[in-house]
């Protein structure tokens, strides 16, 4: 029973929590650069491994003829409070659902570029400051609408405009001229900087094409932002928020003759903050498919020979975070002596029991990226010890004159946000291993305050998950000097202008392989900054049992083959069920 | 009525016990309530049974009518209704005899009565059980017999609560409810003690009446004798479960055998004394009848103890009319009765008992 | 009637006192414009930020006193204007998210009452018709059990039994689902919460039994010839129900205590769960409002349970 604090996992429309979200607005929001137009992609260079291992397989996908009918029910680990591309805070959750309702101007291939979608292509300028899209003729939105460079105009102004959906945003788009119409399915993007990977920026919640009569009704009525309006091969059919939410197919849909057809009647999603819950419930045929990140259940799913089960741990790492702005973690002695003194192996025996791998470094090794020089220190109490004797032997003092040691020990605070009865373990386990160099004091949080203390540098060290973006040029957001202000993404304010020069050539290299080693140098950057203090890769599950179809057979209108899930997030357009 | 069918000679007993005992297990032992009692009462005669309280008086009212828990109690010898055995009948099949054959009037008729449920269906409820009668019919008949038993407003008090009427009116209904089938016969336990002194003849007059009018048999468990005196036809003197002294109403007060009995008559109530002061003036208390004295078992407190009455139990014996019977070794008027009668007139101690002679 | 006047003012001043307090400790644990904006309630230097907590300030009255504030949320309250949750937008008002999910908690508390009352009196009565034999403490022991097992155990024992090795009920709730459905799946979640109360009411109830059966109108009623089950349940049971509804009353907040747990396990989106999370959210007009509404309907209740004291004793009616 996990029944403890779940309720808080659903990410709101609170400003707070939208943070959260930004996760994966961000990894979307903002670019890389450079072109990832249809037909310009540098072949298969910076393809990281296939982040798609997600994603059931159909068995016998040779002799099976899709059928089409029948309702799909989809287990989430969250719900969302609203389907507002612009402003609503999309999180795995959010994002399968809005997959389904929404069509993305552009999509991760199999081979991790982005591909045109709802966009028909898209030509970089030279420089690649300038990036003409053009749009597809004849798409309609659900509403009737019909899709137009000014719709794609508009959703993007009311995005930046959010105060905190727009953070990821503004910082990378002159205050005018953004975006530019050409003619009714032309226009441009004058982004800050040159980034060859541009388009990955258009693959998620900024490319999510909201149909803008229903962003102006919004306006009027921020209720309808449970009622998405898209263009997508499923339309909205009714909601009941924290219950059930359900789409059916949209026969009208713009790919049915491009892509193939949308084999569902509809789909049910199901919100199951419970992965306990989630697990009964797919056993007690009540689901057909469901994500979760919960270890405790991988071994569940394979022992069960009806359910069929991908495990995915490409994306998200957690890592003890620390505020580098802050006495007394601002000195890279102390930083390094909390991960000397931390025990990964045990964290990793303790709390992932098996599941998963231990994180070195944002990239697994089966990345291109992944830099096999750099490994995250640890389980050395002895090494600890000594920088901790070193940096309180000049008894050191913050601006305001309180002393950062007190008997030889540092002293310090670890947050995280609860009430939970895991984290609370974890909080204790991590006392266990920091008690012979640091002071620790104890704090939890509820979620929201957690968050906000992150953003506004209210802290010393949390646990935190990040990173895995699909373009890992995508991540700069985490990392750069300007996103530290007021409220700042830079969750560290880890500020090295060094850092922030090679993020910019990482958007724009010479070659594939000389993006590799930057990325590369990036790790090593990111390891000696000892500003994360990196614990495991995240795992997700997609699983489903073996009525369920079709998943990877996605395509996009150019015919190449699209992922079947990315990091949890599903796709259902070419999912049929067997009776 | 299979049994009321039979034809009966007038003399055949209605209600008959032979030797019943009833015992209670309790934590100190076997408590001897009702020791080996055999009564008869015939149809229309009325019975009292009088003794203090712990004589057995109201166990063995309760024990003819099967009205004792199972749990806890033993049951030994024979009671018989209309000639057939009931003393082994379960509570169900008692449920056939209860308010139809034998119904029971009890003491404090403000907690006798529902407090919760109208009068008049309370009187209805036996009606529709045993009589099977519809709702109106039923109500009906309960507005007659409360005008029978002489509670005005009869229509109005169908609708009131027990707490709405006087402790006089509760105990008319209580009267009601008990004849409202036609009982055969009638048990009637203290029905006078919790009430006015005023209203206790009144009570006793309509309870007589009503016997008469309906020709019932009647037993009036009483720890006064003053009450049985008018209203019975025998009387059966009970003490530490036994029966002590049985005879006619008038041959008991004429002939009184028992010592216990004549200390009884020498301390009924007077209209000007509280009625609750009874038998003040025997001296001692009741036996303990989970460990009863060896021998006559009033000896303990009788002014003509003598060392056989402490060792010997004395048997019943007849007196001079065969329905007289007594226990006593030295009964009054005999030799050793006058004798020790004397002595204690001499020393001054039997001054109250004078005025019963 | 003068009784019946100062009962409900005296339940009118209990919910202004608990009205007070609740806002008072909201407002006091913590800062409100915090958590409306997030962090952009921190983020002083930075003109965009300032504009909307100036706004904020405004829509939420924050820069009045808190007595006024409290006056301010009063007025709108009794006039049935919960105000709106705590978001940049507003949205959705207290009012919505109340009244969609209420309903749903009111169905399942009502079932758990009603299981609970019309379980608990049968066995009762039986256990007290059989006092201290063998069949009575096997029941007792059972009752014990129940009353000491947590909500969410019961639960999961439920739903281990009948939906997962048995397959007869859902495991969830689906909101959309026709009526007749969701009776059916309330049913584990109102087992949930009406086992142990059942069990509560059934100690209660049978000892007053008991107690009852041994006045001298049920003997009185036996000598009438009823029948045993017209004794214990027309005669014994109406004058042994004062405990009984007085705690059926007051277990109304024991019901929806367990609700939360009931909700969140078998995913009812009522209030229980809204209030759980609206907790850890510090969305505090929603707690707020949720608060008020289960306080009186508290109040309400335990009215009622004083007017039914009156039905069941004619000796109450004054």
């Amino acid at each position: 029973m996990k029944i403890y604090g779940q309720s808080s996992r659903r990410t709101r429309r609170i400003l707070g929590a939208t943070v959260v979200g930004l996760l994966s607005v961000v990894a979307v929001a903002c670019g890389g650069d450079d072109s990832s137009s249809s037909n310009s992609t540098p072949a298969g260079t910076e393809a990281p491994a296939p982040t798609d291992s997600g994603a059931p397989a159909t068995d016998a996908p040779a002799e099976e003829t899709p059928v089409a009918g029948g309702t799909l029910r989809v287990g989430l680990e969250a719900d969302v409070d609203g389907l507002n591309p612009t402003a609503s805070a999309l999180a795995v959750a959010g994002l399968t659902m809005a997959s389904a309702v929404f069509d993305p101007l552009f999509t991760f291939d199999v081979d991790g570029n982005a591909v045109p979608y709802l966009a028909e292509s898209i030509e970089p300028s030279a420089d690649f400051m300038v990036w003409t899209m053009k749009l597809r003729a004849g798409v309609v939105f659900h509403d009737g609408t019909p899709l137009t460079t000014d719709a794609v105009i508009k959703q993007f102004e009311i995005t930046r405009a959010d105060p905190l959906v727009g953070l990821a945003v503004r910082p990378y788009y002159p205050e005018t001229g953004a975006v530019v119409k050409i003619d009714d399915l032309t226009m441009e993007f004058h982004p800050l900087e040159a980034s060859q990977f541009f388009p990955t920026a258009l693959t998620a919640q900024l490319g999510y094409i909201a149909s803008p009569t229903w962003l102006d009704a919004l306006a009027a009525d921020p209720t309808l932002e449970q009622k998405p309006v898209g263009t997508g091969p499923f339309q909205f059919d009714s909601r009941t928020e924290d219950s059930v939410t359900k789409f059916v197919r949209n026969d009208n849909w713009w790919g049915t003759d491009i892509i193939g057809p949308t084999y569902l009647d509809a789909i049910e999603f199901y919100p199951v903050t419970d992965p306990d819950t989630r697990t009964e419930m797919i056993q007690n045929d009540e689901l057909d498919i469901l994500h979760t990140t919960d270890t405790n259940q991988f071994q569940t799913y394979r022992d069960d020979p009806t359910l069929t089960t991908s495990i995915d741990d490409n994306g998200e790492e957690y890592f003890l975070m620390i505020n580098t702005a802050k006495a007394p973690f601002d000195d890279v002695r102390v930083r390094k002596a909390l991960a000397l003194a931390t025990d990964r192996q045990g964290y990793y025996d303790l709390f992932n029991t098996g599941e998963g791998r231990m994180a070195d470094q944002m990239f697994t090794p089966d990345s291109p990226y992944y830099n096999p020089d750099v490994k995250q220190e640890g389980n050395d109490p002895e090494a600890a010890a000594a920088l901790v004797a070193e940096y309180c032997g000049e008894n050191p003092v913050d601006d305001a004159g309180v002393a950062q040691c007190t008997d030889g020990k540092v002293n310090m605070e670890y947050q995280w946000s609860g009430p939970s009865v895991l984290a609370t373990r974890i909080a204790d386990f991590y006392n266990e291993n920091w008690k012979a160099s640091f002071n620790v004091t104890f704090d939890e949080k509820s979620q929201a305050d957690n968050i906000q203390e992150a953003a506004l540098g209210i802290y010393n060290v949390v646990g935190w998950r990040q990173f895995g973006a699909e373009n890992p040029g995508d991540d700069r957001v985490w990392l750069e000097c300007r996103n530290i202000g007021g409220i700042s993404l830079n969750w560290p304010r880890y500020c090295d202008d060094a850092r922030d020069a090679l993020i910019k050539e990482i958007a724009n290299p010479a070659s594939p392989e000389e993006r590799v080693g930057l990325i590369q140098e990036l790790v090593q950057n990111l390891h000696d900054s000892y500003a994360y203090i990196f614990m495991t890769h995240s795992s997700w599950a997609v699983v489903n049992t073996d009525k369920v179809h079709g998943n990877c057979d996605r395509k996009s209108p150019d015919g190449n083959a699209l992922v079947c899930s990315i990091n949890g997030r599903m796709f259902f357009q070419s999912t049929w069920l067997s009776s | 009525m299979n049994q009321s069918e039979m034809v009966r000679s007038e003399h055949e007993p209605l209600v008959e016990t032979i030797d019943v005992k009833t015992h209670f297990k309790t934590a100190r032992g076997i408590a001897r309530a009702v020791d080996g009692v055999s009564i008869q009462i015939r149809r229309g005669q009325s019975l009292g049974v009088v003794g203090e309280s712990g004589s057995g008086k109201t166990v063995l009212s309760r024990s003819i009518m099967g009205l004792l828990p199972r749990n806890g109690v033993i049951r030994e010898g024979s009671v018989r209704y209309q000639g057939q055995e009931i003393g082994n009948r379960s509570d169900k099949e008692m449920q056939s005899i209860w308010g139809r054959e034998m119904a029971m009037i009890f003491q404090d008729p403000m907690t006798s009565l529902n407090p919760v449920m109208k009068v008049g269906k309370q009187i209805a409820e036996s009606l529709r059980k045993n009589l099977g009668m519809s709702a109106t019919e039923a109500l009906a008949v309960a507005e007659k017999l409360l005008h029978d038993v002489r509670i005005p407003e009869p229509a109005r008090r169908l609708n009131q609560y027990p707490h709405e009427l006087s402790g006089g009116m509760r105990q008319r209904v209580m009267i009601a409810i008990a004849m409202a089938c036609g009982p055969n016969m009638l048990f009637a336990d203290e029905p006078t003690t919790a009430l006015d002194v005023t209203v206790q003849a009144q009570i006793l007059e309509l309870l007589s009446e009503q016997k008469r009018e309906r020709n019932m048999s009647l037993l009036l468990v009483t720890h006064n004798l003053g009450v049985v005196a008018g209203y019975t036809d025998e009387i059966a003197v009970m003490y530490g479960g036994k029966v002590v002294e049985k005879a006619p109403t008038k041959t008991l007060f004429a002939n009184t055998k028992m010592p216990y009995t004549e200390a009884l008559l020498s301390s009924i109530p007077r209209l000007d004394q509280p009625s609750h002061s009874r038998l003040s003036t025997i001296p001692g208390r009741p036996p303990d009848i989970v460990h009863p004295p060896k021998g006559c078992r009033f000896a303990p407190r009788c002014a003509y103890v003598r060392d056989l009455c402490l060792n010997e139990e004395p048997e019943l014996q007849q007196a001079d009319s065969p329905d007289h019977t007594y226990r006593c070794f030295y009964p009054v008027g005999s030799p050793e009765y006058l004798e020790r009668r004397v002595e204690l007139t001499r020393k001054g101690e039997l001054v109250e008992s004078e005025g019963s002679n | 009637m003068r009784y019946y006047v100062q009962r409900v003012a005296l339940a009118i001043l209990l919910l202004l006192a608990v009205s007070m307090l609740t806002f008072g400790a909201l407002n006091i644990l913590g800062d409100p414009l915090f958590n409306i904006l997030g962090p952009v309630a921190g983020d002083v230097n930075n003109p965009d930020s300032i504009k909307m907590i100036a706004l904020a300030k405004k829509e939420f009255n924050l820069d009045r006193a808190l007595p006024v504030r409290y006056f301010i949320w009063l007025s709108h309250f009794v006039r049935g204007d919960f105000g709106v949750t705590f978001s940049s937008t507003g949205q959705p008002p207290v009012s919505g998210v109340i009244s969609e999910r209420l309903p749903r908690t009111i169905s399942l508390v009502f079932l758990a009452q009603m299981f609970a009352i019309f379980v608990s009196i049968p066995w009762a009565i039986i256990a007290a018709a059989r006092a201290g034999k063998v069949s009575d403490r096997i029941s007792t022991i059972n009752a014990f059990f129940l009353v000491a097992m947590p909500n969410f155990a019961i639960a999961v024992i439920l739903k281990f039994v009948f939906s997962l090795k048995l397959g007869w009920t859902p495991i969830t709730y689906v909101a959309d689902d026709p009526l007749s459905s969701r009776l059916f799946q309330l049913l584990l979640p109102a087992l949930t919460i009406g086992l142990p109360v059942a069990a509560v009411y059934q100690r209660l109830l049978r000892t007053d039994l008991i107690t009852t059966l041994q006045q001298d109108f049920i003997l009185l009623a036996r000598t009438k010839g009823l029948s045993k089950t017209r004794i214990l349940f027309v005669h014994a049971l109406r004058p042994s129900l004062f405990s009984f509804i007085t705690v059926v009353g007051l277990n109304t907040g024991a019901l929806i205590g367990g609700s939360i747990v009931a909700e969140t396990v078998f995913r009812i989106p009522g209030i229980g769960s809204t209030l759980v999370e609206s907790i850890f959210r510090n969305d505090f007009p929603v707690v707020l409002a949720i608060v008020m509404i289960v306080a009186s309907a508290f109040v309400v209740i335990n009215l009622l349970v004083d007017f039914a004291y009156t039905l069941i004793d004619p000796r109450v009616r004054r």
